[in-house]
């Protein structure tokens, strides 16, 4: 296939994102310079938290409810705290992309049993790995340092007069990536594999029988998911410069499903303002930091009850309410003038 | 030419032996019914030859070929295709994006012709050739509505239409009339008697017996996991032991 065939082929959403994407940059690029260096860093672990959130999308599109995803995202974070700790540190490139295929290793070697499972056995199955991992991290002492976990993470040396050091700079290395990440994430959604995907997770018996291999299109997005968890996990332990088991525990999990259910997985957005609903109510309550779990938990109930759909349907239905303002104002006019 | 050829399949669940032992053979182009009382273990042999259950002992061979434990997408891709009795359509996705779906294995060689080997035109890209499924199989005026919203006559000619995109040479129908109105019943009992011109062997489980009669060339019965009768609609019909399976013995033995 050649460039100029790619380009074309390429579906017009797209294109309209990577547009959207090169105007929204500098805001991006500008936005730490607006804030106080409490609101630099909450942006870092938002931004942090979306890589987590795309990649947790990308499994839910074949129909299963990832409890593992967070531990996995463990396994990016450990081999790049473990490796940049040695004596002589590896290069923080090698371990970041090491860390990543460590995460879409163990992945695909879990995906032969859980992805046996379905529905509730899925999360279940999923969550039983996931506690596996994060008992691995504590009970294997000699490497990971047990409960108390790895300290003095180095993070990676700058470049281009960007010093990693400070989290604005920081925030760049995580904002090119996540940008990156998301424009990639973006194409696969709607390429020919990202849509066999969702037809798998729709009618399994039915894809099957017309020769989709069905279990090729349930592993793909469980492990490229995996693999996105394994950079996030990755940069956080640079930024937090210490980790321990517990920073891959449940509460985080809870974060990234609760984000998906408020936010909804249909569209790719939807997760992620699922996540930036919940940022926002955590901010908003610091000061009743305990009460901000019940919160999201309400949240979730209320989607689950009265709003099915998520903030995306909520979203898309603005949309759908502001496009004939938009757009067709003219004929919307002219419509009125003859009634 | 013999296109299935099903020896001895046998299938045990446990201490439970759903398929006992069944053999036969399906001659290329014919449309071969596959009845039996409720439990006699149709859809059980069903999913044996296609794949989506493995049998205990015994093979299948599709086109000379051993097909016997392989999954069903490799089996659908040598031109073994299936239906489902209930579930055959994508619900949430168009007429069109349906059968557009059903030219996957078809995809990755976009360039090239979509390969035939059944009498179905050779089409030169699937937007054309799922067009022409839709205008030959009457769904062209729906090709835009959801799946979800047809009734059930034409969601089951939905799902036929599907597995004709695979270009298969052998599809297997489960129970395509089952659970339609009258009039839904004999058009799709029509369609399917014209897939016999494109060179399609069909093989088909039905429950209501009436109907498949007059669209089948050749039945096969079978009862308790075995095959008790073989042939015309009319030797069939007459065969003592038919009738028995069906209606029970005649000397005052009622079940």
């Amino acid at each position: 296939m050649t460039i100029l065939q790619f380009i074309t082929s390429t579906p017009k959403r797209f294109v309209y994102a990577l547009i959207g994407t090169i105007i929204a940059t500098p805001l991006l690029v500008a936005l730490p310079h607006a804030l106080t260096s409490y609101w630099q860093s909450v942006l870092v672990i938002f931004a942090l938290n979306t890589i987590m959130v795309m990649g947790y999308r990308v499994i839910t599109t074949m129909g299963g409810w990832s409890f593992s995803h967070v531990a996995t995202a463990g396994l990016g974070a450990y081999t790049t705290a473990i490796l940049m700790t040695l004596e002589t540190p590896w290069s923080f490139w090698a371990t970041l992309f090491l860390g990543a295929g460590i995460s879409g290793l163990f992945a695909l070697i879990i995906a032969y049993p859980v992805l046996r499972t379905r529905h509730y056995y899925f999360f279940l199955s999923t969550f039983a790995a996931g506690e596996a991992l994060r008992q691995a991290y504590i009970q294997f002492k000699g490497i990971t340092g047990g409960s108390f976990g790895i300290s003095f993470i180095p993070r990676p040396e700058g470049f281009w007069g960007i010093d990693f050091n400070t989290t604005t700079g920081f925030y760049y290395l995580v904002l090119a990536i996540a940008l990156i990440i998301w424009l990639l994430l973006y194409r696969f959604d709607l390429s020919r594999v990202g849509r066999t995907i969702k037809a798998v997770a729709a009618n399994e018996e039915l894809s099957e029988s017309i020769g989709i291999n069905t279990w090729g299109h349930r592993t793909l997005p469980f492990v490229l998911g995996s693999v996105i968890a394994g950079f996030a996990g990755a940069l956080s332990a640079n930024f937090n410069g210490a980790i321990n088991p517990l920073d891959f525990g449940s509460i985080l999990m809870f974060k990234l499903v609760a984000a998906a259910i408020v936010g909804g997985v249909s569209t790719f957005f939807g997760p992620i303002l699922g996540l930036l609903y919940l940022t926002a109510l955590e901010e908003i309550f610091r000061a009743f930091a305990e009460w901000v779990p019940l919160l999201w938990g309400a949240s979730v109930i209320a989607v689950l009850m009265i709003w099915s759909g998520g903030l995306e349907m909520a979203v898309l239905k603005l949309l759908a309410l502001l496009r004939p303002i938009l757009f067709n104002r003219a004929k919307n006019s002219s419509a009125k003038n003859i009634g | 030419m013999t296109i299935l050829e099903v020896n001895n399949i046998a299938k045990r669940f446990g201490k439970l032996v759903a398929v006992k032992d069944i053999s036969m053979a399906i001659p290329e182009g014919q449309i071969r019914g596959l009845i039996g009382p409720n439990g006699s273990g149709k859809t059980t042999t069903f999913h044996l030859i296609s794949g989506f259950l493995k049998p205990t002992s015994g093979e299948v061979l599709f086109k000379g070929q051993p097909i016997t434990g392989k999954t069903p997408n490799r089996i659908a891709k040598r031109g073994l295709v299936r239906t489902f009795q209930l579930t055959s359509v994508y619900r949430d996705m168009s007429v069109r994006q349906n059968v557009h779906m059903g030219h996957h294995i078809h995809a990755n060689k976009k360039s090239a012709e979509i390969s035939n080997n059944t009498k179905l035109p050779s089409i030169s890209s699937i937007e054309d050739s799922t067009s022409w499924i839709l205008e030959h199989m009457n769904l062209s005026e729906e090709a835009d509505t959801p799946a979800r919203m047809l009734p059930a006559g034409m969601q089951r000619v939905l799902s036929i239409a599907t597995a004709l995109a695979v270009r298969p040479n052998l599809l297997m129908l489960d129970e395509p009339l089952a659970g339609l109105n009258p009039t839904e019943k004999s058009n799709v009992a029509q369609k399917i008697s014209g897939l016999r011109d494109y060179g399609i062997t069909i093989l088909l489980v039905e429950h209501d017996v009436r109907s498949v009669l007059s669209i089948c060339d050749k039945i096969t019965v079978i009862n308790f996991g075995e095959k008790i009768a073989e042939g015309t609609a009319d030797e069939i019909t007459k065969h003592p032991a038919v009738i028995e399976a069906y209606l029970g013995k005649s000397e005052g033995h009622d079940a």
